[in-house]
């Protein structure tokens, strides 16, 4: 039995064994037989396996070059660095849905190992619709875009390979996260449709939901981040995000997201906004599905459309079904989810989560707005417009600073409202700090007015997190303790509370590299010999060498650049690189990066005018480092806002 | 309140669904995308005024603007497979067409001088053709794609524009489009 | 005092948006890189001139630079595109005919929800208190 016969086989054999978890799961239901639902779950428990072996089969085929299945002829070849191979499965459509399915089955028996044993009401439901959602993505594979499709004749010695710009460390984790990210926004949606399904949406289970949105929203995000650097590696990507529409797609869910953890945390604490919560959720899965349709078949013009396909027909209608279910659900049992929303006062922290959500939808609807006015406006005036990125910068950005400035209010307020005593000591340090830092920002540049203002709401936040460490710890320290372990042992008693503080952190620190880049960027252009010094900035940059290297699938011009201090010692060696893929008529540059926390030098070698001369893109980008780094402290934030609080018990 | 929001929510949400419907409906049909060498048929340009090209062709002659009855002029590369594959079609057009008092010009971009005149050779063809190496021309006509042709009447108006590989009988019926468009003022 | 607190919050946060909207965000020293940021590479998917390397967005660089030295200013350079390859080449829509409706939608829905939604959780707020 030949390799791709194994996988397709086993495509099918899991297609079965969801159409038998989902019947069962129903009958099982109806009967209310536990013996039926066991089997049912225990159909699902296999799903996971049968994807396995089916994934690794099409993995098998890539490492060993198997050329007579046609996916691996797309996107793999001889001349292709082999570590590549091992992920080189979701380089293209085929190959990535079979990821996503596996991604979703490895969730479905997570799920169900890791549920609290108090929620067994829901889980027939919960196992009905994963399993539901892990078919449609098996059967658009087994009916429609089958992986494991081989040539009958004539099998190619070599294949065409994978989209150079695929070649980059990071296909190792951008890809994979943000696929799972959007793929297991299922999750929580599936647990909380199960618990409004069976009636149980009101007392337990919430803790789970939480932790799974956690999770899945971490993973997103720090998909979306790794992404921003790939970019910021490679030129043509303009730098770490463009507004690009498959960007865009992939944000979306991580905003709606983002909304729905916070006002989870009103559910938990007041037993509020919980109609208001299923909508986020729903909202979120259904712009998770829109972003499956836009990357694969979507009616838009992407710089990233490594996935596209034909099957956009399919994709849209999962949508427009995901859609119509969630409306039923919602409609349906309206009465059940509905809870009252009585806010005692509007300076209060169930109300800065409210406008927290009100500018997180916002922002969501300016990106999907500008998303689909083009299709609107191509419509019905017959005219193609592009809305890129000075569109978002514009209309975004505002709102962005607005959410920034709330991150900074939010946490001063207490529950159920504020005393006006407690909110003067709170954010009078803060806010003078803020309006510091404006003043100083403003008078000492030239820059816009936007860059000042956000600087100053950074300060905000940060110094608002820092007194309210300081204030927590204080009494800590007064009983003598040493003020590093009290910091720790504060984290450590209030994991939720403090591990969202890091995130803000991190999220504080992205923003400081967007500012920088942003405003305070400076770039020149210049073409330039081997051996010719370019000065910018405090550097010093020699041209030493440029080297041609050729290979089967692609040329490569490595250009070597020298950084002198001012006493002409060397003080680092950058590389650059242009390379060129016959085959696909692409070129992939790589530019050479001098990195440091106050600024980043960037060098890009676009164009290769003879052997010894070349166009140089070179610019100093101040604080970017900090952006890179947000990526770490965010998922320690998470990871702190997740431990368990009873694990040293246990 | 609660009734007419939800109201207005459900149309805006329909709505949404049938543009993206009708979009990918639309997207299907015609491949309208810049880039892609299967991209055919007409496309309407704003800038619609001839621009005549004041350059030697390849050879060094000066190219000609006398009076004809259309002009058709062609956005190509050497290195362009769809301009390969459509070459016979314009050498045997222009043999066809050049007593009936129609022009061709090539426009060559971003290619050099050898594989220009090995690329006449081995196709025959004998109109004028000269280098766009900055792409000057090209920009200047809006050209998304190679390759890329106008048909201009004797009034020096654009009256069509067509995007890829053409075949003879597009070709034909173009330049007939074009002379009869002479007629009307 | 309660209200004056509130007062304040409420001009310091409607000052920011007021701020935030009329303030240019993308200015930037550097005008060529500016607006190699607002043309639409012709033969990219999705790409500005100033992120492609293709031959065309090279040459397109060439000739803003050149209009640059003419002094020709920034409207006229995208204006010159514009005409050549319709409203799709610039990256962003011009804020004109109908493509106002894709600037004024996200302004009007999201002031005016915000003044829905700020009413109704004053009112939730009186409600309870």
């Amino acid at each position: 039995m030949s390799i791709s016969n194994l996988g397709l086989s086993l495509l099918v054999i899991t297609m079965n064994l969801c159409i038998y978890s989902i019947i069962g799961s129903i009958i099982g239901i109806r009967l209310g037989n536990s013996q039926i639902k066991l089997s049912a779950k225990n159909a699902a428990y296999c799903t996971f396996f049968t994807t396995l072996i089916s994934s690794m089969c099409l993995i098998y085929a890539f490492v060993t070059n198997d050329f007579s299945i046609k996916y691996v002829f797309m996107h793999s070849n001889l001349s292709m660095d082999p570590a590549y191979t091992w992920v080189a499965m979701y380089a293209g459509n085929e190959g990535s849905l079979l990821y996503i399915a596996l991604v979703i089955s490895l969730s479905i028996l997570l799920v169900l190992l890791f549920k609290p044993k108090d929620m067994y009401e829901s889980e027939p439901h919960l196992i009905a619709i994963m399993s539901g959602f892990l078919l449609f993505f098996i059967g658009v594979m087994v009916f429609f875009a089958n992986p494991f499709d081989t040539f009958q004749t004539n099998i190619p010695s070599d294949g065409r390979g994978m989209n150079p710009l695929l070649a980059h460390p990071g296909m190792f984790s951008h890809p994979p996260l943000l696929m799972a990210g959007l793929a297991t926004i299922s999750i929580p949606f599936s647990l909380i449709t199960s618990m409004i399904l069976t009636g149980t949406f009101r007392n337990n289970g919430l803790d789970f939901v939480r932790t799974t949105s956690l999770i899945v929203w971490s993973i997103l995000g720090v998909g979306l981040l790794l992404g921003s650097w790939w970019a910021y590696t490679i030129l043509g990507w303009g730098g770490y995000w463009v507004w690009d529409p498959i960007e865009n797609v992939g944000l979306m869910p991580w905003l709606v997201m983002t909304a729905f953890i916070h006002s989870i945390i009103v559910q938990r604490r007041r037993g509020m906004f919980r109609v208001w919560n299923v909508l986020l959720i729903f909202l979120a899965f259904v712009l998770a599905q829109f972003g499956m349709f836009i990357n694969r078949g979507g009616p838009v013009v992407s710089v990233h459309s490594f996935a596209a396909s034909t099957l956009g027909y399919i994709f849209l209608g999962f949508m427009v079904f995901s859609a119509l279910f969630c409306s039923l659900i919602f409609i349906a049992n309206y009465n059940k989810i509905y809870s009252e929303n009585k806010i005692e006062s509007v300076i209060s922290r169930e109300a800065a989560f409210l406008i927290n959500n009100f500018f997180l939808l916002a922002i969501t609807f300016v990106t999907l707005w500008g998303l689909i006015f083009p299709l609107i406006n191509e419509v019905f005036y017959n005219e193609t417009v592009t809305v890129g990125a000075p569109y978002y910068n514009a209309v975004n950005g505002p709102v962005i600073l607005l959410l920034l400035f709330i991150m900074g209010i939010g946490p001063n307020l207490s529950w159920k409202g504020t005393s006006n005593s407690n909110l003067k000591t709170n954010l009078l340090y803060p806010s003078l700090i803020a309006i510091i830092t404006f003043t100083l920002f403003f008078l000492s540049s030239n820059k816009p007015i936007m860059s000042s203002l956000a600087l100053s709401s950074i300060a905000l936040v940060l110094s608002t997190i820092i007194f309210e460490w300081f204030r927590g710890s204080r009494s800590l320290i007064k009983n003598g303790t040493h003020w590093l372990y009290a910091f720790f042992k504060l984290i450590s008693n209030n994991r939720k509370k403090y591990g969202g503080y890091i995130v803000h952190i991190s999220i504080l620190l992205i923003a400081l590299g967007v500012v920088g880049i942003n405003f305070y960027q400076v770039k020149i252009d210049k073409v330039v010999s081997v051996g010719e010094r370019i000065e910018i900035g405090n550097y010093k940059i020699e041209i030493a060498e440029i080297n041609e290297n050729n290979f089967n699938d692609r040329r490569e011009k490595v250009a070597t650049f020298l950084i002198l201090d001012s006493n002409e010692n060397i003080v680092n060696t950058l590389e650059g690189n242009n390379t060129f893929y016959p085959t696909f008529n692409m070129a992939s540059i790589r530019a050479g990066i001098l990195s440091s926390p106050i600024e980043d030098l960037y060098i890009i070698p676009s164009d290769f005018i003879d052997n010894d001369t070349m166009k140089l893109i070179i610019s100093i980008n101040p604080l970017v480092w900090w952006m890179w780094v947000g990526g770490p402290i965010f998922i320690l934030g998470t990871l702190i806002s997740l431990w368990p609080r009873n694990f040293n018990k246990s | 309140m609660k009734l007419f929001l939800s109201i207005i929510l459900s149309f805006i949400t329909i709505g949404f669904f049938i543009i993206l419907i009708i979009s990918t409906i639309d997207r299907e049909g015609s491949q309208g995308r810049p880039g892609l060498n299967e991209v055919s048929g007409t496309a309407e340009v704003k800038f619609e005024v001839f621009n005549k090209i004041y350059e030697n062709n390849i050879y060094g002659n000066e190219i000609s603007y006398d009076e004809y009855d259309a002009i058709v002029l062609d956005f190509w590369a050497s290195w362009c497979p769809p301009c390969i594959q459509e070459a016979e079609t314009l050498a045997e057009g222009y043999k066809d067409w050049k007593d009936k008092n129609v022009k061709f010009i090539g426009v060559a971009l971003w290619d050099n001088e050898n594989s220009i005149k090995n690329f006449i050779e081995k196709y025959g063809l004998q109109y004028d053709v000269f280098m766009d190496n900055d792409g000057k021309y090209a920009i200047e006509y809006g050209v998304k794609a190679l390759p890329e042709k106008f048909f201009i009447n004797n009034k020096g108006k654009i009256v069509n524009k067509y995007i890829g590989p053409i075949n003879e009988v597009e070709l034909k019926n173009l330049i007939e489009e074009t002379i009869k468009n002479n007629e009307l003022p | 005092m309660f209200k004056k607190i509130k007062l304040n919050l409420f001009i310091l946060v409607f000052s920011f948006i007021l701020i935030g909207c009329i303030s240019d965000v993308d200015e930037n020293n550097n005008r060529n890189y500016d607006l190699y940021s607002k043309i639409m590479c012709p033969v990219c998917d999705g790409q500005t001139i100033g992120e492609s390397q293709a031959s065309i967005a090279n040459d397109m660089k060439n000739i803003v630079d050149v209009y640059i030295s003419d002094g020709k200013t920034d409207d006229e350079i995208l204006k010159y595109f514009e005409d050549r390859y319709g409203t799709e080449i610039l990256s962003a829509p011009p804020n004109s005919g109908t493509n106002t409706i894709v600037w004024a939608t996200p302004l009007v829905l999201i002031s005016l929800s915000f003044i829905i939604f700020s009413v109704w959780l004053k009112k939730s707020a009186k409600g309870n208190s």
